[in-house]
């Protein structure tokens, strides 16, 4: 491993990555990739040694199911996280990864699956179920930026009092309380936006890759060997844009 | 002489609905309006029983090969059309078969089930026999969770009169354990066979249990060459000609013969077994083919991430031409992230409304793209206009929506819910 080398973790590849939450892992390398800057992902799965370097962490979606059964394992990663964070690394958990890093998620049983705590928030399960295209615009690590991609879920986010959303929706459901969704904290969020997120939203990529490599003293600049990324992404976002009023059916 | 004005209410709906040009669920709601007991007064009449053929993908082909191979050996079989697997659907095929008194001549019903209708359908249906195909994630968008699908298959399973069919390669599904008075087996791939496949079963992953590779299966894909199989059931190998290429094909035929061998209460012939598949045209969009100019279009069309992966795998290696649509008929597709498209090294032509993100996509893989049209007719002439290919086959892989869309323009308008 060189110096230069961007270190990503994908926490639980199998049990937090069903929809296509590689992706977030993928762009963040190739756009590295296409910078000059070459990665090394490190896969952590359940009973693996907890990570001691890392420049971005991703957790990916998963039922609830897959949430429950690293719930155990994922208690001994906290005090890693923590560390990370107050290094400024970000830490992004999307659907049932920012409920795993959450204080938890409340089940409609009224059973309670334990999450790290990493982010200041609770998930209530039992929502009405939302399935759209969703809109939101955040200022995590910048200027206020629109973004897009799909909401899939059927639960309500509730802040630790003065905890922060990670953005306010445009489009969609949501946290549940008509305004915010997901969860910040520092250089890290969780959040709802599928799609995957960071293909997707190549701006919000950069400023991750920014944040993580900044702090390496490493220089991230895009060039035109990522026009077509940014051409696809673009065009995407219009055809979501166009959409957002599509309403689909879930049984 | 109950039933005689339900069918002739039901009959008339469905000739009312032909006029207006499409297939509906209305003749068999209809008829279950004025007649709630139809569906078990004509399940009742079949002496040899009903089988339910459950799963995530498959339901459809392998309710082909198992009817198919039934026929070969004999039987006359009822089965519902591709897709008419809710309750108003069923009623619609029994419509179509039974006698204006509501009688039935088949000696036994194959009868392909929607996941969450089973339990309720196991009511009025009474099934003796129940094959459990898959669980694979599809319905995470339906049912959120893969869990509770595989528990809508085993609760129905579980209500089988006398025989259960099982995957002994499914997490959620191999475990299955027999009620009193059920027998249970189970159908398979040879390790080395699903080793040669570059993803594998796809088969959704049970986060509960562990793996556990002790079962046996009692039927077993023994190898698989393009679109020929070796299938090993009760003792005899049988050799089949696949309705289209692909590991899940095989382990469908496997699934298929497995229940033959149950329902027959005998080992299948193999002899008929091959006859039987030797005939089967691929089912509709499976590997479907339609002339396009000097060459063909071969339709594969996918339902989710599984289907996707195994329909890639088994294309030819660097295949020639091909055309990727998708369009919001599949809401989201976040999930293409997770497939493997290094078998394609290049795509000729992207389609549909999600033509961008798919492009997003292969571009992140660093695989060509020639062309990306969102309209799908301006697609398929793209298609048409490019060189006749070596092997003279267009491939077309798309979603359902596409699929439909693609064939009007094709000439073959046809619906896949005919009843
Ligand atoms: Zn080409």
């Amino acid at each position: 491993m060189s110096s230069d080398t961007l270190r990503l973790v994908h926490l639980y590849p199998e049990q937090l990555g069903v929809s296509g939450d590689r992706g977030n892992v993928t762009a963040l390398v190739e756009r590295a990739r296409r910078a000059g800057i070459e990665s090394e992902v490190l896969e952590y799965r359940v009973g693996d040694a907890v990570p001691t370097v890392a420049d971005v962490v991703l957790v990916g979606h998963g039922p609830l199911s897959g949430v429950r059964a690293v719930s155990e394992d994922a208690q001994r990663l906290r005090d890693a996280l923590e560390g990370f964070a107050a290094s400024g690394v970000p830490v992004v958990g999307v659907g049932g990864g920012m409920e795993l890093l959450s204080h938890g998620v409340q089940t409609t049983e009224g059973e309670t699956v334990v999450g790290i705590g990493f982010l200041p928030g609770t998930v209530r399960r039992g929502a009405p179920r939302r399935t759209n295209y969703f809109q939101v615009t955040t200022e995590h690590l910048g200027d206020p930026l629109t973004l897009f991609g799909f909401e899939d879920h059927a639960a309500h986010v509730e802040l630790d009092a003065d905890a922060e959303a990670f953005a306010t929706v445009v489009h969609g459901g949501g946290n549940g309380d008509g305004r915010s969704e997901g969860i910040r904290r520092g250089a890290s969020f969780g959040t709802q936006l599928k799609g995957p997120l960071l293909p997707l939203n190549p701006a919000l990529s950069d400023r991750l890759l920014r944040a993580a490599l900044t702090r390496r003293s490493i220089s991230y600049h895009p060039s035109a060997a990522h026009a077509k990324l940014d051409e696809y992404a673009a065009a995407s976002q219009r055809v979501i844009r166009d959409n957002l009023e599509r309403s689909f059916k879930a049984m | 002489m109950k039933y005689v004005i339900p069918v002739l209410a039901g009959r008339l709906v469905r000739a009312a609905a032909r006029l207006r040009g499409g297939g509906s669920a209305y003749p068999g709601r209809t008829v279950l309006t004025l007649a709630p007991d139809f569906l078990s007064h004509v399940a009742s009449q079949f002496e040899q029983g009903v089988v339910f053929v459950l799963g995530s993908n498959g339901k459809s082909t392998t309710t082909m090969m198992l009817t198919e191979t039934l026929r070969a050996h004999g039987l006359s079989v009822f089965t519902n059309p591709t897709g008419a697997n809710l309750p108003q659907g069923i009623a619609s095929a029994f419509l179509r078969e039974v006698t204006v008194t509501g009688r039935v001549k088949h000696d036994i019903g194959v009868i392909e089930v929607d996941e969450a209708f089973a339990v309720e359908l196991t009511r009025s249906l009474h099934p003796s026999t129940v094959l459990m195909l898959n669980v694979q994630v599809d319905q995470l968008y339906r049912f959120f969770e893969t869990e509770r699908v595989g528990t809508m298959m085993t609760d129905t399973a579980a209500l089988a009169t006398t025989a259960v069919v099982t995957n002994r390669d499914d997490q959620h599904l191999a475990p299955y354990e027999a009620r009193p008075g059920q027998t249970v087996t189970r159908f398979g791939a040879a390790p080395d066979v699903v080793e040669a496949s570059p993803n594998g079963l796809q088969n959704a992953h049970d986060f509960s249990r562990e793996a556990d590779g002790g079962r046996s299966a009692d039927s077993e894909v023994l190898s698989l060459s393009g679109d020929r199989a070796t299938i090993s059931v009760g003792g005899t190998t049988v050799e089949v000609r696949l309705p289209a290429r692909g590991l899940h094909y095989a382990v469908d035929a496997a699934a298929a013969l497995q229940t033959a061998s149950v329902v027959l209460g005998r080992p299948v012939d193999p002899a008929a077994v091959s006859r039987a598949f030797e005939s089967m045209k691929p089912a509709y969009g499976r590997g479907e083919r339609m002339s396009l100019g000097a060459d063909e279009a071969e339709f594969i069309m996918f339902k989710n991430a599984a289907s996707l992966q195994l329909n890639l795998d088994a294309l030819p290696q660097d295949v020639e031409q091909v055309m990727l649509a998708i369009d919001e008929g599949t809401p989201d597709i976040s999930w293409i992230y997770d497939i493997d498209f290094s078998h394609l090294d290049h795509v000729d032509v992207l389609a549909g409304a999600k033509a961008w993100q798919l492009a997003l996509r292969l571009e992140h893989d660093g695989i060509p793209v020639h062309v990306i049209e969102e309209d799908i007719s301006k697609a398929i002439r793209l298609m048409r206009r490019l060189p006749s290919p070596s092997d003279h086959t267009k491939h077309f892989v798309t979603n359902y929506e596409q699929m439909m869309l693609a064939r009007r323009i094709l000439g073959h308008p046809d619906l896949e819910k005919t009843a």
